[in-house]
Formats: C-alpha cells, sequence, structure tokens
C-alpha cells in the first residue's frame, strides 16, 4: 500500500471533462479545516499517499483509507508538510455526511468515488475502536500497514459511539462514549510523538496526573531517505486515551478565581473566597511528581558548562533579536542579560524529558485531581529537537508565565471596578490601580504556592538561576508575540520583564 | 478461546473495575428493607421551640400537633425529633435523664402519642433521637452506680481508678473538656465520658446495658414510632490503643439492635450520626452482600462544608470530588445529607486547610465558632441572599441522598450569636409577626429562649405567615421544590451521575431511575456555583435525542444532540430538568 502514491492527472482514465480534480478537492478541503498550518501561503498538494483501509470497516459500497496528503509550499524552497486525512470513501452520496464532503473523484481501485472526512462518519469511526479492541491479542489484520498497539488494564467499551469534538485547533479528537478518546494526529512526522511515548510511559508507571493511554496507531511507510533511496519510517497516527469526563481546563478554573477576587475590591488575594493557592500547590506536585516519573524512565544528562553556556548565548540571541522588534524591551535588556548571563556561569546543567509546552490551558481539573495534557512540546519546534531532554524549568516558567498571564487576562475582558458607592473609595483610576494590585497579588500568590510545591520548598541557587533566565526568555518570547499580533497585550510581558530587570 | 475471554485478560488480575458511589436502587419489596426513607424529606424539629400550646413559654407536643398540618403542607415525609426525655438539659437534652419519659415542660408520654398518631394520619412519619453512648449524670442509673459499686448499676458505667486509660481517644469538646476522664468524690474512681463530664458514657461490655437500651427502644417502638436516629454510635465502646471510634463490638451491638428491628419491627428504621469519614462511616450500613445489616441510614457529614465552599470558591470540585470518593453503600441503605442542624456546622471532617478557610469564609465574628465548627443558620451564612439559600436548598434537594431540613431554613430564619453555646440556632419558630412571633402566648421573658429580633431577621420582618401571603416567598418556593422532588424517585433512589462540563463553576449532574414498570426516570440538574452568570457546554451524548423539560415550569427545551448542550444561568442559578421522549412530528411541525 506505501506505492499507493497517484496522481489522478495521468492516469487518464476518466475523460478530461468527467474527472474529479482530488488535489484541487484535497486543498480546498484543507482550507477548511481549523488544523491546516498553512493558510495564508501559497502551496500546492504534493503526493497524496493511501496508507491503509482500517480494517473492518469496508462494505459493498464503502472503503475507509488513512491517507497522508503533502502539501509543498511555494514560498519555501523544498518546504513542505504531511497531513493525515482519514477519508470515508463512498460509492454514493451519503446525505448524512454532507458537511463533511471533501470531494469526488475516479479512484484507481475503487473507481468513482464521493469522498468524506471519515472523523464526522460514526460508522467508520467505529473501526478504529474495534480494531484497538482487537489489538489486545495481536495484529490486527496483516494485510494492512496500520499497526494497532494496546496496553494493558482497560477494557474498551466497543458498543460506544464516536463523537468528534468540536474546536481543538491543531489535531482532531474523537470521543468513544464516556470511555475513551483517540486523538487523531492531523500533521505528522516520521519518528516517534512524543505525546505517545510520554503517555505511555507515564501510564505504565502509574501516574495519577495523565489521561491513562489505551493504546496508539503506528503506520510504517516508506520515505525518501538523506541518499535519495527509500527508506522505511514509522508515522505515529493516532493515540486512544482514557476519557475524562469530568475535566475542566485548568485555566478556565484560574479565571473563575480571579473573577471572584476582582468582585470584592478591597479583599486582598490571600483572603478571597475564590483563592486558588490550593489549586496551585497540587498543580505543582502533579507537574513534580511527572517530572519525577520522566527522569526515572527516559534518560536524564548533566552537561557541563559548555552547556550552560550555550544556553546562556541562545538566550542571549532571542533577546538581542527581540529588542530589533520591541523597542520598548530596550530599557530592561541591560538587566536581563545579567540574568542570562549568569546562566553562563554555571558549571552543569541537568536536563531530561519535559512536558516543553506547560501552561494552565495544558492542565485538566478533574474530579481526582488535576492532570496534564499535550505532550507533545513546543509546536513551533521541528520534531528532532522536541525529542531532546531539556531543563525541567522550562516547564515550571512556562507554568509561572501562566500565572502572570491569567489576572491580565481577566482585567482585559472585565468591566471597569466599580467601587462601593461611599465617596472616595470609589475614584475610577483609584479602583483601577488596585485591581492592577489584586492583580499582581494574584500572580504572586499562585506562582510562590506552585512554586513551592513543586520545588518541595524554596528551589536552590542555581535552580533560581536557571528559573529566572527561562521565565525571562519566556517573557521575552512573548513581547515580540504581543507586539506583532496583540499590541494591546504588549504590557502584559513587558511588566514581567520590568519585574525580572529590576529584580536583578 | 472466545473474544470474550480473551478481552478479559486485558484487565490485569486483582484489578476491578471502579464501583460506582451511587448506583440506582431498585426498588425493593423485602419488608425487612423497608425503603420509605430512601425517598423521603425528612425536617428536624426542637419540640421546644416550634410551638408552646399552653402558654408557659416552652413549646410542646401539643404544639406540634397543631403545626403538623404545616409540615403536611410543606411536603415533610418524616419528622426527626432531637431528644425530649426527663434531662437537666445541660446538652440540649443529650443528656438523657430517663430514656422513656418525656420532659414535663414539653408534655407527656400521652401527648407524645397523640402527636405520633396524628403525624401518621397525615402520611408523617416520625424518628426521635436516641442517645446510646451516655446519659447524664441525673439519670438514676448514673446515681446508683456512683453510690453502690456492688449494686446493679455498679457496673453500667466505664469506671477506672487511674485516668491513663485510652489515653489514643481524642477529646470532642475542646472547648469545654480538658480530659475524657473525670474523678467522681462519691465512687473515689474516674469515669469515663467521651463528651461532657456530665455525660458518663454507659459500659456497653455490660449485657445489662444492652438489655436496658433494647427495652428503651421497645418501649418507643410499641407506640408506633417509625425509628431512631442513633447519637454519637462510634463511640460505645473503649479499647486500650484505639483511639475508641467505630471499633468492631460497636459495630456488633448495632448487629443486633438492627436483628430486633427487623424481626419485632419491620418497617422502622435506624439513622446513625457517625461524624466520620465516609470511608469509614460506610462501615455503619453493614454487610454489603446482605443489603446494609446495621443501620439503614448514616449521615453524609463531609459533603455539607463542601457544598459551602465550592460557593465561596466558584469551583464544582469541593463537591465533585468528595462525591467521587464516597464509597458505594449497601442497596438496602441511604446517605442522609442536611446544610444545617441543631449543631455547629461541624468541620471535624474536613482537613485543616479546609477548616480554616471555612472559618475565615463563613464564621468572621469569634462569636460564631463553636468546637470544630460554626453555629450559625442557613440564611446568614448566606448574608441572607436569597439567590444563594436557593441554590443551596437545590442542591439537598438534589444531590444523592435523603434531604434533612432545619426548621426555620424554609422561611430564612437568622440566629443569635449572643446566645451560649449552640443556643443561638435554636430559637423559637417564627410563625407571625404578632407577639411572640405567634410561638407562644406568655410573657416574652418568659420564653424559654429569647426570639430573634434584629431588624433583617426578627420576627416581624422574617415569618410563616408573611410568607404565606407572598407567592413569590422562599417558603413558597421551598415547598413547591419540595414538591417538585417527590414527583421523582430518580432523586431518592437514582443513580448520580458527574457530568463534568466546560465551565468549573458549573456543577452538572444526572440522576437516573429505572421504574419498576421499565420506563426510565431520568433528571439532570444543572447550579452555577458562582456569583456571575455563567453559560455551560455539557456532554449529553448519552442522553441524545431526549428533550429537557424544566422541572418547575414545564417548559422543553431544545433536544439533545451530539453537539455539546449549550445553557446560560444567571448568578447561583440552577435547571432541574426533568428528560423525556423527543416527540416526532407534532401538529404544526409538519410541512
Amino acid at each position: 500500500m506505501t506505492d499507493g502514491a497517484t496522481d489522478g492527472a495521468h492516469r487518464g482514465e476518466p475523460r478530461e471533462d468527467e474527472r474529479g480534480d482530488r488535489e484541487a478537492d484535497l486543498a480546498a478541503y484543507l482550507l477548511r479545516t481549523r488544523w491546516f498550518g498553512g493558510k495564508g501561503r501559497p502551496f500546492r498538494i504534493g503526493e497524496v499517499r493511501e496508507v491503509g483501509e482500517v480494517p473492518g470497516t469496508a462494505t459493498a459500497d464503502r472503503a475507509v483509507v488513512v491517507t497522508l496528503v503533502e502539501v509543498r509550499y511555494e514560498d519555501e524552497p523544498g518546504g513542505s508538510e504531511l497531513y493525515q486525512v482519514p477519508l470515508a470513501c463512498y460509492e454514493h452520496p451519503e446525505g448524512r455526511l454532507d458537511h463533511a464532503f471533501v470531494g469526488w473523484w475516479r479512484d484507481p481501485v475503487r473507481g468513482w468515488v464521493h469522498a468524506y472526512d471519515a472523523l464526522h462518519d460514526k460508522e467508520a469511526m467505529a473501526g478504529w475502536l474495534h480494531s484497538f479492541d482487537r489489538a489486545a491479542h495481536g495484529p490486527v489484520d496483516a494485510d494492512t500497514v496500520l499497526a494497532f498497539h494496546r496496553l494493558p488494564g482497560h477494557q474498551l467499551d466497543v458498543t460506544a459511539h464516536a463523537t468528534l469534538f468540536a474546536g481543538e485547533q491543531s489535531n482532531s479528537s474523537v470521543a468513544y462514549g464516556e470511555d475513551s478518546l483517540m486523538k487523531v494526529f492531523r500533521k505528522v512526522t516520521p519518528g516517534v510523538n512524543p505525546d505517545i511515548q510520554i503517555h505511555e510511559v507515564l501510564t505504565n508507571a502509574g501516574s495519577d496526573h495523565v489521561a491513562h493511554l489505551y493504546g496508539w496507531l503506528d503506520a510504517v511507510v516508506e520515505v525518501p531517505g538523506s541518499d535519495g533511496e527509500p527508506e522505511e519510517t514509522v508515522i505515529q497516527l493516532a493515540m486512544l486515551q482514557q476519557f475524562l469526563r469530568t475535566a475542566t481546563d485548568g485555566w478556565d478554573l484560574a479565571l473563575a478565581s480571579i473573577r471572584s477576587l476582582f468582585a470584592d475590591p478591597e479583599v486582598h488575594a490571600t483572603d478571597s473566597g475564590g483563592d486558588f493557592a490550593g489549586e496551585s500547590t497540587r498543580l505543582g506536585e502533579a507537574v513534580a511528581e511527572i517530572h519525577g516519573q520522566l527522569a526515572e524512565h527516559f534518560p536524564t544528562e548533566v552537561r557541563g558548562a559548555d552547556a550552560a553556556r550555550d544556553l546562556a548565548r541562545a538566550m542571549t540571541e532571542r533577546l538581542e533579536r527581540a529588542v530589533a522588534v520591541v523597542p520598548e524591551l530596550g530599557e530592561h535588556a541591560q538587566a536581563l542579560y545579567a540574568v542570562f548571563a549568569r546562566v553562563g556561569e554555571l558549571d552543569r546543567l541537568e536536563v531530561q524529558k519535559i512536558h516543553g509546552d506547560l501552561h494552565l490551558g495544558q492542565t485538566l481539573r478533574t474530579a481526582k485531581g488535576w492532570k496534564i495534557v499535550d505532550f507533545e512540546g513546543e509546536p513551533a519546534k521541528p520534531l528532532a529537537e522536541r525529542l531532546l531532554p531539556d531543563s525541567r524549568w522550562r516547564d515550571v516558567a512556562g507554568m509561572l508565565r501562566s500565572f502572570d498571564y491569567a489576572p491580565r487576562v481577566v482585567a482585559h475582558s472585565a468591566a471597569a471596578p466599580v467601587g462601593n458607592g461611599d465617596g472616595i473609595q470609589d475614584d475610577p483610576d483609584r479602583l483601577l490601580v488596585q485591581q492592577h494590585q489584586r492583580a499582581d497579588e494574584w500572580a504572586h500568590r499562585n506562582r510562590n504556592f506552585f512554586l513551592v510545591a513543586y520545588a518541595g520548598g524554596e528551589p536552590s541557587e542555581e535552580e533560581k538561576v536557571l528559573l529566572d533566565a527561562y521565565v525571562a526568555d519566556k517573557a521575552v518570547y512573548e513581547t515580540v508575540y504581543e507586539a506583532r499580533n496583540r499590541p494591546d497585550w504588549l504590557g502584559i510581558p513587558l511588566a514581567a520583564v520590568a519585574r525580572i530587570g529590576g529584580a536583578a | 478461546m472466545t473474544a470474550t475471554e480473551e478481552t478479559d485478560a486485558l484487565v490485569e488480575p486483582g484489578e476491578l473495575p471502579d464501583r460506582d458511589p451511587f448506583p440506582d436502587s431498585p426498588e425493593s419489596t423485602d419488608p425487612n428493607e423497608p425503603e420509605w426513607f430512601k425517598t423521603a424529606v425528612f425536617y428536624e424539629v426542637l419540640v421546644r421551640s416550634f410551638k408552646d400550646s399552653n402558654g408557659d413559654g416552652t413549646g410542646d407536643f401539643r404544639g406540634l400537633t397543631e403545626k403538623l398540618d404545616y409540615l403536611q403542607w410543606l411536603g415533610v415525609d418524616c419528622i426527626w425529633l432531637p431528644p425530649f426525655f426527663p434531662s437537666p438539659l445541660r446538652d440540649g437534652g443529650y443528656d438523657v435523664a430517663d430514656y422513656t419519659g418525656v420532659l414535663p415542660e414539653v408534655g407527656t408520654v400521652e401527648d407524645f402519642h397523640a402527636f405520633l398518631d396524628a403525624a401518621h394520619e397525615r402520611g408523617i412519619r416520625v424518628i426521635i433521637d436516641f442517645v446510646m453512648n451516655h446519659t447524664s449524670d441525673q439519670h438514676p442509673w448514673f446515681q446508683a452506680s456512683r453510690s453502690d459499686p456492688e449494686g446493679p448499676y455498679g457496673d453500667f458505667y466505664v469506671w477506672s481508678d487511674t485516668d491513663e486509660l485510652y489515653q489514643d481517644a481524642r477529646i470532642i469538646f475542646v472547648d469545654t473538656e480538658p480530659s475524657n476522664w473525670t474523678w467522681d468524690p462519691v465512687r473515689q474512681q474516674y469515669f469515663w465520658h467521651r463528651f461532657f463530664a456530665h455525660q458518663p458514657d454507659l459500659n456497653f461490655d455490660n449485657p445489662a446495658v444492652h438489655d436496658a437500651m433494647l427495652d428503651a427502644m421497645r418501649f418507643w417502638l410499641d407506640l408506633g414510632l417509625d425509628g431512631f436516629r442513633l447519637d454519637a454510635v462510634p463511640y460505645l465502646y473503649e479499647r486500650p490503643g484505639t483511639n475508641g471510634e467505630n471499633l468492631p463490638e460497636t459495630h456488633e451491638f448495632l448487629r443486633k439492635v438492627r436483628r430486633i428491628v427487623d424481626e419485632e419491627y419491620p418497617g422502622r428504621v435506624l439513622l446513625a450520626e457517625a461524624n466520620q469519614w465516609p470511608a469509614d462511616v460506610v462501615d455503619y450500613f453493614g454487610d454489603f452482600a446482605k443489603g446494609g445489616d446495621e443501620c439503614h441510614m448514616c449521615f453524609h457529614f463531609p459533603v455539607m462544608p463542601r457544598i459551602f465552599m465550592a460557593v465561596r470558591r466558584e469551583s464544582r470540585f469541593p463537591i465533585s470530588e468528595i462525591l467521587e470518593q464516597t464509597p458505594p453503600i449497601p442497596s438496602g441503605c441511604q446517605w442522609g445529607i442536611f446544610l444545617r442542624n441543631h449543631d455547629e456546622l461541624t468541620l471535624e471532617m474536613v482537613t485543616d486547610e479546609d477548616r480554616d478557610y471555612m472559618w475565615e469564609e463563613y464564621a468572621k465574628d469569634p462569636r460564631m465558632k463553636a468546637n470544630i465548627g460554626i453555629r450559625r443558620r442557613l440564611a446568614p451564612l448566606l448574608d441572607n441572599d436569597v439567590n444563594q439559600i436557593e441554590l443551596f436548598t437545590a442542591l439537598l434537594l438534589s444531590l444523592p441522598g435523603s434531604p434533612v431540613l432545619y426548621y426555620g431554613d424554609e422561611i430564612g430564619m437568622g440566629d443569635n450569636i449572643w446566645l451560649g453555646d449552640r443556643d443561638g440556632v435554636r430559637t423559637p419558630m417564627q410563625w407571625s409577626g404578632d407577639r411572640n412571633a405567634g410561638f407562644s402566648s406568655a410573657n416574652p421573658g418568659k420564653l424559654d429562649r429569647p426570639l430573634v429580633m434584629d431588624p433583617v431577621y426578627g420576627y416581624q420582618a422574617v415569618n410563616v405567615e408573611a410568607q404565606l401571603e407572598d407567592p413569590s416567598s422562599l417558603l413558597r418556593w421551598t415547598r413547591r421544590m419540595i414538591h417538585a422532588r417527590k414527583q421523582h424517585p430518580a432523586f431518592g433512589l437514582g443513580s448520580f451521575t458527574d457530568l463534568g462540563g466546560s465551565n468549573p463553576s458549573v456543577l452538572a449532574y444526572a440522576r437516573e431511575h429505572r421504574n419498576p414498570d421499565g420506563s426510565a426516570d431520568v433528571i439532570i440538574c444543572v447550579n452555577n456555583l458562582s456569583r456571575f452568570p455563567q453559560p455551560v457546554q455539557l456532554d449529553l451524548r448519552r442522553f441524545e435525542g431526549k428533550v429537557p423539560v424544566e422541572l418547575v415550569g414545564g417548559v422543553p427545551f431544545p433536544p439533545i444532540g451530539e453537539l455539546p448542550y449549550l445553557l446560560t444561568l444567571g448568578g447561583y442559578g440552577f435547571f432541574w430538568f426533568r428528560l423525556i421522549d423527543r416527540v416526532e412530528g407534532r401538529e404544526g411541525e409538519l410541512l
């Protein structure tokens, strides 16, 4: 099946006027999706590779085919991405799937097909679930390169109906009843997917802080090797996890706490009924436990002074580039350079497997405590880099920055604070200043509670040096992002930069 | 090997699927498994504070009987009466001096009997408190025990030459008691008491004590009583090296009581007051395989402070978590839940951190604290915010367990934190704006406990008569909700499923019951714990195709589809829905 690459234009069988243009249809379809990363860039569809049919889904008039679509960018020489597009191909139109119609074209094997995004098709999606179920006892189907894998410990509810979750940004998730959730990776890269890799390890380690992994789907495909000759590689396509029925986004929970704080302008964060410090503490403990398990089950390394200097240099260079984009950074630059310089003076740098993109939006609060999700690493980085060990303080810094953002986001969307109507207390400017103070209090309090719980006390001097640098580095990155995308919000990371600079 | 067997092998040995804490309860026909208490609405009333019939300033059984029509109108299924036995009243009557008598101020055994019959005529059951652990030091048994160690009552209490024994047992009333031992100058020995020093513990190692207690219980059951709330059950026995709580001997005695109830008085119930974590409380239901062979009901203590915490934090997780951690109970049993009662809002079953939080948030004046709790009524705890009072009541009436209302809370009565101990929440019922709130015709100075008279909660502002006149009053609202609850067995019998949802300030759950005819009673409750309006998206796929109908008004909401179900709620707002099948092609909808 790996030779399934076809190019309809060269098949020549249908007459020119009745030939569906699969490439054009796929290109139009990609632009309609949430997860396609090439919007706004000139591209064309390259190779369309049929990876295999999902076992047990074929009927007389249907085939469910996992397809990989190569997108070639015309604004970048050699630039291309690979997207996974499972298609449900029907002989006749399926009215119930009109909203998920991709196109119709002539398939070399199947003849004319009407192709739909299979994730919208409950009947087709049952095939993945049944295959995962059967995978518990060995290979599902010797005739396909689709390899379903299972972890022991959970019996799947194979009667559960599939529902596509709306609103996800970069991947697509299908819930099977209230039993399991399948995350279908859309942009795929040959090699190990860290999300699967880490979930497997943490599940086997019995972690209470992740949705347990039930299984995953690989395909072995041929890709052009470095020497131009085809070589076999694994592409990881999907993973099946525990469904967390009672979960809510940690970010939303934090915002609820802050709204409650802002509602009583005279009340300090320490005295607020909506205090979040207990949650921050439990989150800190959860992240510490996960880091501990990752350090136990993945390679760790103590690098020397060279690595510390390299890290300091990289941060310094990022700052130099950022100052060019955000002139307001200039006045704090010297202090920030000093923060990074202290990293350069460290004589060692401990690295391990980390989350890589940790913030409150990657946490879920459930009735059974906190869970951490999305171990794919920072999406902007190439896969090879995301798989490398890194400092756990990068993750901690991400959480601390998130605690800093949360109250400012609420202040941004909330109505202007209103006083009690008792005179001088009601001056609008004074109330705004007070709200800023409350925001600072909340951020400070929750950063501290998180950090102390994470570190099990005060972090060491060396750890503080690293943490400060990662926080500064992240805030510098944010200034660039905000300056380009949301200039109104630039004040948030700038205030953080000023605070770090002031303390330095 | 079949596919099924192969699949089973996936579950690792020893690993059982999680047991549902709140499964649906089928309606039982076994006479030894009476079910009425599973759907009943309980109402706790202090006889001496409810209605005074003879103008002596103290409420009495004849007064209570006069007010049975009111309780029937409200929708009460079962009245719970705290102790009314002869007593020196140093602990609200929990210091019993005669188990088979009635305190003269509140009436006679004949008055009680007449009250019981009148309640039964109205379909209302009655349970009374029964204090097993200890008596008053004025009880003749104790007086005999201290003066005649060799006599028939010499061994009725726990005596010791030293106060060194049982040091691992904690002191419960930390505000007043330095030790669980007190020296008796008459007998020249120490006696054991888990509560006040004027309440010596009975010695349950003495079979004669068993017989005496069982005789007393039979006395009331023979009058037709519907059951007992057993006070302070975890402490019946003492053993060295233990904390003296939840000992095996205690459970053995409860099984003995239960056997007698089942054999001689089927349909009557035992309700345990065991202020313990649910994992320990569950033992008081007894043997799972037998559907429970100790108490029919136990109070679920931790859920109550968690409701208060969740609303202050505007987060559902304090409630979700405690329900998630609640162990399943035997099929013939039920939890009792409450918001407030005659005791302080007990904070024994919360962590230290949570207790500090509760004190900080709900007991801003040190006078509001009592022992390890908060002595306040519901309305003042909630700043008299009717939206919050309604939300709390809706939670009480819809969470798993039988709700226990506290007299006066249905009209939003206040408290008097200046009265001693827990009397502040035991002031007379406010019937009207007339003299003495219509409670008594006595000279106001003669009242057993003073009325609440402050401008916000005083009886001129808060009383039954005024609220009966007002169709939008808390009283009328409470009655509507109780009656809505009574129409749906799912509230009492149904399973409980936390529905999660996108908004952490919104607590949503389903209560589902399979009726004996095979039909399903499904209720969905959605509660906004935040002061602000909130949207929530609920994953209701399990109910796809059903139509939610608001329970009180009967308004159908849009049918449930595959997509997340969007609801918006006002601050502290809530919905109760019942689910009905979608009716296709109704007239007017066809093209």
